[in-house]
């Protein structure tokens, strides 16, 4: 009976081995051939794509080097680097603080908190979901060609981002502790001010650390689309070909990402 | 004091939570609630102060039934009864001291509450509440920083701080050591005995139940089994109330 | 013994603060949180006071912008000749960056293995990260315009760019999660002698699959938005392309409400299948 039993174990054990050999390697045909065939459909040629690679990069270094004159126009690039980071900083807190608004209504101590949430989570899927291009090119078009125009932007792509990640937050922490201050009497607004807001805070702002850098790296792009701020800058002397210039700017925004990924790090272990 | 009177609760699924539950809890009582997991302890607690709404009965408390009260009224109640919780239920981002005075925000008016605005009498009784349950010393230290026992304490103090006739302890020793859980239990009996408050505690240790109670109700599969002073309890109705098959 | 005079006002001190009356209670705590808090919200009033607002009349500007809004979102028009090129290039948007994943996913995997410190010595994780990090902070949209100087602006640029990038990110990813496995699982395999790759294949990767997959998708999402983006800012194609073109030069906001619909709705699918996809592998990792 015994080895009968373990006959059969026996038996489907190898059956399940080879149903998984099987869709690994169905997997993996789909996977290839799926990539061979959208690299045929898109003409992105795999062959340039290898040759370009050490190419683009010998070619950086060979381009970007920075020369005694370059450094003449650094404190240029460096007041417009700390303008671009201003940006950053002020859309993440606004827009922080909007989103904290919203989410506020979505707390489980609120009134219809569930239809709110609703709604709120529609609002933050439809900010979030719009390119941050066709936002830059509607700021741009009635705001013109200033910084306002890169904050909105910014502060825009910000609050879909910060909504989402509120809420969820917000769901996954506050009612234990809106239940501990319910008990006392306290109503909604007091509980959202003195329970929950301080219980689910630390997390926001890791969040909103974690904005600023990606606003960083986003002002760049709406720069090059709205002529402001380093993203303009850099742009610009790219196709001047002032490559020395263009390096020395890339170098800036490399130096102030990892910076800013270095110190959100070390805030976030002091906050936690 | 306490008057449970044909309460009702079904879930959605239709599996009855409670049945038919008749209770009476006298001051100063420190009352266990025992039984199986998932036998309706939890329901049977959570439904006094309304953080559950059971289906009919009564709840008679003061001379009111807590189940027809408005919104105003049933947070003028709920200040008479402190509620202490398995997980503390803390703000652990604010200090020990404002944790306390919490205990105080139903009566506050609304500016002060959200400000968190409290008077040098309040702060001074925060003071005395954490004296008493001994972490004088801790009031400016933040709640993350404590150890589970500790934590359970600062919820005692704030349960203290809202002046109650009742505290509802849902197991508040479930998540600690043994001997911290004996340090939180003395506590509790302490209440009863030198202020007259009533302790409705439900607890999966049978020993340390009858250890601390004055009254024990056993409750299985939602209705009521046992409901006897300690003295009246014996192994048997105890094993009874364990017991799968019956 | 000898009282000194410090210390006699210490004690005078501190029987005063015993006299419960004049002394205010503190109940609050500054923490890191709150400093933080206010330095950011001190640099966020000091951006405002310098920042160049240019010399537009704010209400005017808003209500134009809410105007522009009404046409793209209420009124969004478009020709049949158009909508057949406009899909076309959400199509090859949407190629581009399945695309761009694929390749993230392989050589960011492979990134992390060498990045992760449990399963390699410092010295060789140390080098992959500082490459990994190095391309993470430069904005995608940098590498598409550096790669175009040698293939030319197109689609070759842009599956480079975004590829890279994806790279960089997956590989920061994935070796966060090979990390959370600690070192003590992997032991098992080389306690009994398994060799490098196999323990790779066959004790990290079975431990991690829900964590790459969800990982793989949130990188499909990021990437169809950056196609669309550098379509429209590097001119690489695409829907962003033609998001540029309908909305910098010909200024005709209900067509470029035609196309942000198309994109929304793409973005939103893609979001719900990865949603979806999470919520499957967790369900089947808790089973």
């Amino acid at each position: 009976m015994k080895s009968l039993e373990n006959g059969l174990n026996y038996q489907d054990l190898q059956t399940q081995l080879r149903q998984k050999r099987h869709k690994q390697f169905w997997t993996l045909l789909v996977v290839g051939g799926s990539y061979l065939a959208l690299s045929w459909l898109l003409h992105f040629s795999n062959t340039i794509g290898i040759w370009a690679i050490p190419k683009s990069f010998s070619w950086l270094f060979i381009n970007f080097v920075p020369h005694a004159q370059t450094m003449q126009t650094l404190p240029d690039i460096l007041s417009k680097l700390l303008a671009t980071i201003g940006l950053a900083i002020s859309s993440a807190f606004i827009a922080a603080i909007f989103a904290i608004g919203l989410v506020s209504f979505c707390a489980p101590v609120m009134p219809h908190y569930l239809g709110v949430k609703r709604v709120v989570r529609l609002i933050a899927s439809f900010l979030r979901n719009i390119p941050l291009v066709a936002w830059s090119m509607l700021l741009l078009f009635t705001f013109k060609q200033n910084d306002l125009t890169g904050f909105l932007a910014l502060f825009l792509m910000s609050l879909g981002f910060l909504l989402r990640a509120f809420l969820e937050i917000m769901e996954d922490e506050s009612s234990q502790i809106a239940e501990a201050l319910q008990v006392t009497g306290a109503g909604g607004l007091v509980i959202l001010c003195r329970g929950v807001l301080p219980t689910v805070m630390p997390q926001f702002v890791s969040w909103i650390l974690y904005m600023i850098e990606n606003n960083i790296r986003d002002a760049t792009l709406v720069g090059i689309l709205t002529g402001t701020g380093i993203g303009f800058v850099f742009d610009s002397y790219f196709k001047s070909l002032r490559y020395d210039l263009a390096g020395i700017t890339v170098l800036c925004i490399i130096v102030v990402v990892i910076a800013l990924e270095n110190i959100s790090a070390q805030l976030r272990r002091v906050i936690a | 004091m306490l008057e449970i009177k044909h309460l009702n609760k079904t879930y959605k699924a239709g599996r009855p939570a409670l049945k038919d539950i008749n209770v009476s809890i006298g001051k100063g009582q420190f009352v266990v609630i025992l039984g199986p997991s998932g036998a309706g302890k939890t329901t049977l607690l959570r439904s006094i102060n309304q953080l559950i709404t059971s289906d009919s009965g009564e709840i008679d408390f003061e001379d009111q039934n807590l189940r027809v009260l408005n919104k105003q009224q049933l947070r003028q109640k709920r200040q008479r009864i402190g509620m202490i919780f398995q997980n503390y239920n803390l703000v652990e981002r604010l200090t020990v001291i404002e944790n306390v005075l919490h205990g105080r925000l139903g009566q506050k008016n609304l500016w002060q509450g959200m400000f968190g605005v409290f008077s040098q009498t309040e702060k001074q009784e925060a003071l005395r509440l954490l004296q008493e349950v001994d972490l004088q010393g801790f009031e400016l230290k933040n709640c993350s920083d404590l150890s589970g026992g500790q934590k359970q304490r600062v919820g005692i103090a704030r349960a203290l701080m809202q002046h109650p006739q009742i505290i509802l302890c849902d197991e508040p020793v479930a998540s600690l050591d043994p001997a911290s859980s004996v340090m939180v239990l003395d506590l509790l009996k302490k209440l009863t005995v030198e202020k007259g408050i009533t302790c409705i505690v439900n607890l999966h240790q049978v020993d340390l139940a009858l250890d601390y109670a004055d009254q024990i109700i056993g409750i299985k599969a939602g209705a009521v089994q046992i409901n006897e002073p300690k003295s009246q309890v014996d192994k048997a109705m105890l094993q009874a109330l364990y017991d799968k098959e019956s | 013994m000898i009282i000194e005079p410090s210390d006699q006002t210490n004690v005078s001190l501190t029987t005063e603060t015993t006299k419960p009356k004049q002394q205010k209670i503190k109940i609050h705590r500054l923490n890191a949180m709150k400093v933080v808090l206010g330095v950011l919200a001190g640099l966020t009033l000091l951006s405002f006071m310098t920042m160049d607002r240019g010399s537009v009349s704010l209400i005017k500007a808003t209500s134009e912008f809410l105007v522009n809004l009404k046409y793209m979102f209420l009124q969004p028009k478009v020709s049949v000749n158009l909508l057949q090129g406009l899909s076309n290039s959400l199509l090859l948007t949407l190629g581009l960056s399945i695309l761009t994943t694929f390749i993230g996913v392989f050589f960011g995997f492979i990134f992390a293995v060498l990045s992760a410190t449990n399963l390699l010595d410092r010295r060789y994780t140390l080098i992959a990260r500082s490459v990994m990090a190095f391309i993470r902070a430069v904005p995608t949209i940098l590498w598409v315009l550096v790669f175009s100087i040698v293939c030319g602006l197109g689609i070759n640029a842009a599956v480079l760019g975004l590829s890279l990038h994806s790279i960089a990110y997956l590989g920061k990813a994935y070796s966060d999660s090979i990390e959370a496995l600690g070192t003590d699982r992997l032991e098992s395999f080389k306690a009994s002698g398994v060799g490098f790759w196999a323990t790779v294949c066959q004790g990290v990767i079975p431990s991690i699959k829900p964590a790459l997959i969800s990982w793989s998708f949130i990188r499909l999402e990021i990437n169809f938005a950056n196609a669309v983006a550098i379509g429209a800012a590097a001119g690489a194609g695409g829907i962003g392309y033609q998001l540029f073109v309908s909305s910098a030069f010909d200024f005709d906001f209900h067509e470029v409400g035609t196309i942000v619909y198309l994109i929304l709705i793409t973005a939103i699918i893609l979001e719900i299948i990865a949603v979806q996809i999470r919520k499957q592998f967790i369900d089947t990792t808790q089973r």
